[in-house]
């Protein structure tokens, strides 16, 4: 095993679940989240050169990440149409293996697939513990703009679960 | 609100990522990148082959070398902007990314626009050029027909940027929009 290879395993073991999650906040369904998480990682091995130890792996890989779903979405087009199915009431398990995930969890995973794009992003770095100043730093807003964002999603967000459960 | 974002937290922790081979998909990258590494230098062996069989087969006067060098600008000026590489995707947040891929597709935007025609208009030039020199002892009638052929390849290629640039408008336009929705 060479030494990118080494490198890029030990990245994978470290970030797989956070950016898994990322991806499934992202895209709402676990077709379009594979995808989208085996894209952020070939995007990662292509980028490995560019980092270095001394910076932070969680904003590095997350701004990979982020910037890839960005596009992603974009080349999935997925349009409104689709992005109105993601609303609460429209939610429907799609296939068996989503089955098997908890409701509660795939519930907030759609609720949260539903917001726009940088409030999907935000909200997925908050639920990773992020600090603000490290969302700041991925999403490219000030931290006074990541507060009052905050604020707005969480009231979103509980609307639209508040509605799920009815 | 905070208890719910406790809840919310609680739940997006129990999400982990589906198994995927890593082993399996590093050796399908180191694949992927010698592939493009032996597509880089086949490019290159084919452009430096082109080039020596220009040399050693085409006569070398005036008419060829003028036509061969305007098909170069030509086919430089339309490959350029083609090859440019995308915007950085690491080391820039999200709004600096969105912003510099709108620039990206906008020049994009411009290749059938500008870059192509461009590029027909000097490879008919070229053409033509090359005609004078190659048909210099040959009927007036033959001359003509030949650079007529070239009037029409220059219809035919100027329908075929029409139809680039309404596919570049359709596909990349809409695409632009969204971006820009995105950084609002």
């Amino acid at each position: 095993m060479n030494k990118k290879e080494r490198k890029f395993k030990d990245v994978y073991q470290q970030s797989k679940d956070k950016i898994y999650r990322l991806c499934l906040g992202f895209s709402g369904n676990k077709t379009d989240a594979d995808d989208l998480f085996q894209e952020v990682y070939i995007k990662v091995w292509n980028n490995l050169h560019s980092f270095r130890n001394e910076s932070n792996i969680n904003t590095w890989i997350y701004r990979i990440a982020s910037n890839t779903a960005i596009l992603f979405i974009k080349n999935k087009k997925i349009n409104n149409e689709k992005i109105s199915q993601l609303q609460p009431e429209n939610l429907r398990f799609e296939n068996n293996e989503d089955k098997i995930l908890d409701e509660e969890i795939m519930k907030l995973y759609q609720a949260i697939a539903s917001l726009k794009e940088k409030d999907r992003i935000i909200i997925s770095l908050l639920l990773e513990k992020s600090s603000y100043s490290e969302i700041s730093k991925i999403v490219g807003i000030s931290i006074s703009n990541v507060g009052v964002r905050i604020n707005r999603i969480k009231k979103t967000l509980t609307k639209k679960m508040n509605n799920y459960g009815r | 609100m905070e208890d719910e974002l406790n809840k919310w937290e609680g739940l997006w922790q129990q999400q982990k990522a589906s198994d995927i081979d890593i082993d399996k998909l590093t050796c399908r990258l180191i694949k992927l990148e010698r592939i493009t590494k032996f597509q880089r230098l086949l490019l290159l062996l084919v452009s430096v082959f082109t080039i020596y069989s220009m040399y050693t087969h085409l006569t070398l006067n005036s008419y060829n070398v003028t036509a061969a060098l305007i098909i170069l600008t030509g086919l430089l000026i339309l490959l350029i902007p083609l090859l440019k590489k995308k915007s950085d995707i690491n080391n820039i947040n999200n709004y600096q990314f969105v912003e510099n891929h709108i620039q990206y597709l906008k020049k994009k935007l411009l290749i059938p626009k500008v870059y192509f025609l461009i590029f027909i208009t000097l490879f008919i030039l070229a053409l033509n050029i090359a005609f004078i020199g190659a048909l210099k002892n040959t009927y007036w009638t033959y001359k003509m027909l030949f650079h007529f052929s070239t009037i029409i390849l220059f219809i035919v290629l100027l329908i075929v940027r029409k139809v680039g640039i309404k596919n570049y408008n359709h596909e990349i336009l809409p695409l632009i929009k969204k971006l820009k929705n995105i950084n609002k």
